[in-house]
């Protein structure tokens, strides 16, 4: 009788329960997750500080587009370095608003509606200012937060 | 006699109703200054607390005839020196303003049915139009003009129609207003306010210019402009009307008989061409916008998050915006930027949307496979113990 033809031994027994309910579990596993989420859904990202970009990534004297929870939010870095952001959404009809640096204000392409560099209407059918948000750099990254 | 003001002391005291009505008002008016006083429309001798403040030796006056209310709310309102003791911050310019408005004229004409201050102001409850119950605030004007201009009986001896009201509710201005919108105008944002007057076929423009001033710039480029004013026509109101003017649509423009273009056009004339250009662009464009929404609207409900949709949206909306005021152009030429504003906002939605459909089916497919391998695996391996558990039952090698 060779070795082979022999009855399994116990340890090799062992071995393929422990393997088939290794196999079970991943099965039962990859069944039950989706039911749990479904059951508990992953709860939808929260409004909070939201890293922007890296200082070196907006130029002086410019204003730069980006999202922040989703929304449209024009960041403004002056000459001198300083961040200021804004709501890009025109509080006339929505539309979003872009920043000229040829004329250093905020304008909307859609009524001419004008804004100055803090925000302020100024100028067309705008009828409030533009909601500003919180900006603050730590270690060379730019977060914006609501304020 | 400033400081003294025995008038309103002894009226408040009487138990006629209607002497004593108006001390009570005044106390809670915006007249309520004691360089005002009721002797500063009624005259007499407020430091007499007999009749004798009544007489007509010292100009009193019981009930102003309508048309000397004007002149006496004028005699204060515009007084530059006086106002600016009072409220620096009023203005004084609406008795000049009333004498040439069309109610002024009527008023001046000896009209008792045309509107003086009171009529609008109040008489002696008189409150300051930032006040919520003050008749002409923001808020009521549109009652207040409707209560004379939507009586037929008022309104038959002047001949003008009395559906302003009615049409301006149902207009886009009407149901911003009732939204809430604080830019949707109101009779007086069109009208004036003192100098009320409808705005004629030359002035219609620079009335709606006033809020659509982007619109107005382009309608000037277009041929319409020369060709309206030429002929007499209400610029903006030959193709929005007036108090019903309709949500702006890209069916405004065309060759069907429902387009505005049709209203002044035949069909085999040149500007027809031009129109039914223009439609075709605007009817693409809609229909792209329309299909990108429709894409995300699916994605949405299929629970997808998209990162960026709201964004595209908003990008996607600006442009027709833009793409709406640059029609008043009547240039195919000039729709073409706004146009491809627009694709470039199509193209960004729907390329968001693939990604997001193609990251899932990726995951779903992957998931399927580890499943399927998983299930497999587990099937063999279970298989094989059953066999081997009978093997050894049986004591077969």
């Amino acid at each position: 009788m060779s070795n082979d033809d022999r009855a399994p031994t116990a340890p090799r027994r062992d071995f393929l329960g422990m393997a088939v309910g290794a196999s079970a579990t991943a099965v039962a596993a990859a069944i039950g997750y989706p039911v749990a989420r479904f059951v508990e859904p992953r709860p939808m990202p929260s409004s909070g500080p939201t890293l922007v970009g890296k200082v070196e990534d907006f130029a002086l004297g410019t204003g730069k587009t980006v999202l922040v929870d989703e929304k449209p939010v024009l960041l403004l870095r002056s000459a001198d370095g300083h961040f200021r952001a804004f709501s890009a959404i025109c509080t006339h009809l929505q539309c979003v608003v872009g920043y000229s640096a040829e004329r250093n204000q905020i304008e909307c392409p859609c009524h001419k509606g004008v804004y100055s560099v803090e925000g302020v209407n100024i100028a067309g059918p705008p009828p409030r200012p533009l909601e500003e948000l919180v900006v603050s750099v730590r270690e060379g990254s730019v977060i914006v937060s609501e304020a | 006699m400033e400081g003294i003001n025995t008038c309103a002391t002894c009226h408040a005291t009487l138990t006629d109703a209607k002497l004593r009505g108006p001390a009570k008002d005044y106390v809670t008016s915006a007249h309520r200054d004691e360089r005002i006083g009721c002797v500063g429309c009624h005259k007499g001798d407020p430091r007499d607390p007999t009749v004798g403040a009544h007489a007509r030796a010292l100009g009193f006056i019981a009930h102003p005839a309508q048309s000397e209310v004007a002149g006496i709310c004028g005699g204060c309102h515009a007084d530059a020196d006086f106002i600016r003791h009072v409220n620096a911050r009023l203005p004084v310019g609406q008795y000049a303003l009333y004498s040439l408005s069309l109610h002024g004229r009527l008023a001046a004409g000896g009209d008792e049915r045309a509107p003086t201050c009171a009529t609008c102001h109040g008489k002696h409850d008189v409150l300051p139009p930032a006040s919520p119950k003050s008749p002409v605030n923001r808020a009521n004007v549109h009652k207040l003009c409707g209560g004379c201009h939507s009586d037929a009986k008022r309104m038959s001896p002047y001949q003008i129609r009395t559906d302003q009201l009615s049409k301006w509710e149902k207009s886009v201005h009407g149901l911003a207003f009732k939204k809430g919108n604080p830019n949707a105008p109101t009779c007086n944002s069109c009208h004036g306010a003192h100098s009320a007057t409808p705005p004629d076929a030359s002035s219609v423009a620079r009335a709606c210019g006033r809020c659509h001033e982007e619109e107005l710039a382009l309608f000037e480029q277009s041929p319409h402009s020369k060709g309206f004013r030429r002929r007499g026509l209400a610029e903006c109101v030959a193709c929005h009307s007036n108090h019903d003017v309709a949500p702006a649509s890209s069916l405004h423009v065309g060759v069907t008989p429902d387009a505005m273009c049709t209203k002044c056009h035949a069909n085999d004339e040149k500007p027809m061409k031009v129109a039914d250009t223009i439609a075709g662009l605007l009817r693409g464009a809609r229909d792209r916008s329309a299909a990108a929404r429709a894409t995300l609207a699916r994605a949405r409900d299929a629970g997808l998050v998209v990162p960026g949709s709201s964004f595209a949206l908003d990008q996607l909306s600006t442009a027709e915006l833009k793409l709406r005021a640059v029609v008043h152009t009547l240039d195919p030429m000039r729709l073409e930027a706004p146009i491809a504003s627009i694709d470039r906002a199509v193209a960004e939605a729907e390329k968001l949307v693939s990604d997001v459909e193609t990251t899932r089916k990726t995951e779903r497919r992957g998931y399927y496979v580890a499943l399927t391998v998983a299930g497999l695996l587990f099937l063999s391996l279970l298989l094989k113990s059953l066999e081997l558990d009978r093997r050894r039952r049986q004591g077969t090698p």
